[in-house]
């Protein structure tokens, strides 16, 4: 067998509900303890190892949540429009199901930088809150997550209303580049970047580390707390199928 | 200097890592409660199916 028929073979594998439910109840607590580790480590070098910044004092310190989180809220979106759009495509439930599952957990993130990000505004700019490019399009991508679960849960059929949202996450595609390159492409109060940039970054490594963990850790919490979403996800839609009962009835 | 006393930023700084456990917490939390529901109304709609009453599987379906 070929190399690329192996590959669609695990693909399709993979994509079977009761192959998931299985492989993922698996890996979950891997997952989740090995955030906690990441997470812990992150605290530790954050709180107390890192140094104090020259020119922000300790204050700098909420970037181990706010840049993380800021983050988690482009990349879930990322997720979110892809597999909605495999799910379009291919029709393949488990994409759909991922698609939305992604969406509280994307739009939890997001709040979590803008309000974070307010409150390392207070002390820094002396305001909670600038109509600024970069925080008025992370405030539209908060918008954007809460209408695709306002539409998700509108349309009663599951199938139809995946579909309907996919296309709404495929349109607000467009807002991802406007927030990642607002600090280039507008004067605004928010800083500009200092990790991805491609020359050195202008980070001391003492305070980068920390960060590294930190964003690392959240990506492993989002795929645990997206795998608890997606394995009930499952069960509430196949309920009626032969492998969830037999796997209710050994539960019992 | 103590340890985890960030002075006049001190506000500040723990009210971010307080809303951020309060988010993580929130996303394991749900889940978990999302479960125990469906988990629920499944033995439920099972145990009537089995005594003969069709009229709640309907009521179910909808509510799903």
């Amino acid at each position: 067998m070929s190399i690329t028929a192996n590959i669609t073979r695990l693909y399709h594998q993979f994509a079977s509900p009761p192959y998931f439910y299985r492989i993922s109840g698996l890996w979950l607590p891997y997952i989740m303890g090995l955030f906690l580790i990441l997470f812990l480590a992150g605290l530790y070098g954050g709180l107390i190892l890192a140094p104090m910044d020259y020119e922000q004092g300790e204050a700098y310190r909420i970037i181990y949540v706010h840049v993380p989180a800021a983050w988690m809220s482009l990349f879930i979106y990322m997720v979110m429009a892809i597999t909605g759009a495999i799910g379009l495509i291919w029709r393949i439930k488990l994409a759909e199901i991922v698609s939305i599952s992604s969406a509280p957990i994307g739009a939890s993130f997001t709040f979590l930088a803008l309000v974070t990000g307010s409150i390392w505004g207070k002390p820094m700019w002396n305001t909670w809150w600038v109509w600024d490019a970069r925080l008025t399009s992370e405030l539209l991508l908060l918008f954007l997550y809460l209408g695709v679960m306002a539409l998700y849960n509108a349309i009663e059929d599951k199938r139809t209303a995946a579909r309907a949202v996919a296309i709404l996450a495929l349109v607000g595609v467009v807002n991802i580049p406007i927030i990642h390159y607002s600090v280039e492409w507008w004067n605004t109060l928010h800083q500009g970047p200092t990790i991805t940039k491609f020359d050195k970054p202008s980070i001391h490594i003492s305070m980068l580390i920390p960060l590294l963990l930190m964003a690392v850790a959240f990506k492993l919490f989002y795929i645990g707390s997206l795998f608890m979403r997606v394995r009930t996800e499952l069960l509430a839609r196949e309920q009626k199928s032969k492998w969830v009962t037999q796997l209710l009835e050994g539960q019992k | 200097m103590e340890l985890l006393d960030f002075g006049k930023y001190n506000f500040y700084i723990w009210a971010s890592y307080g809303l951020t456990f309060a988010v993580l917490i929130w996303n394991v939390v749900i889940p978990l409660l999302e479960k125990k529901k469906l988990l629920k109304n499944i033995k439920r709609r099972n145990y009537l199916n089995n005594n003969g009453s069709n009229d709640f599987d309907n009521i179910n379906e909808k509510t799903q």
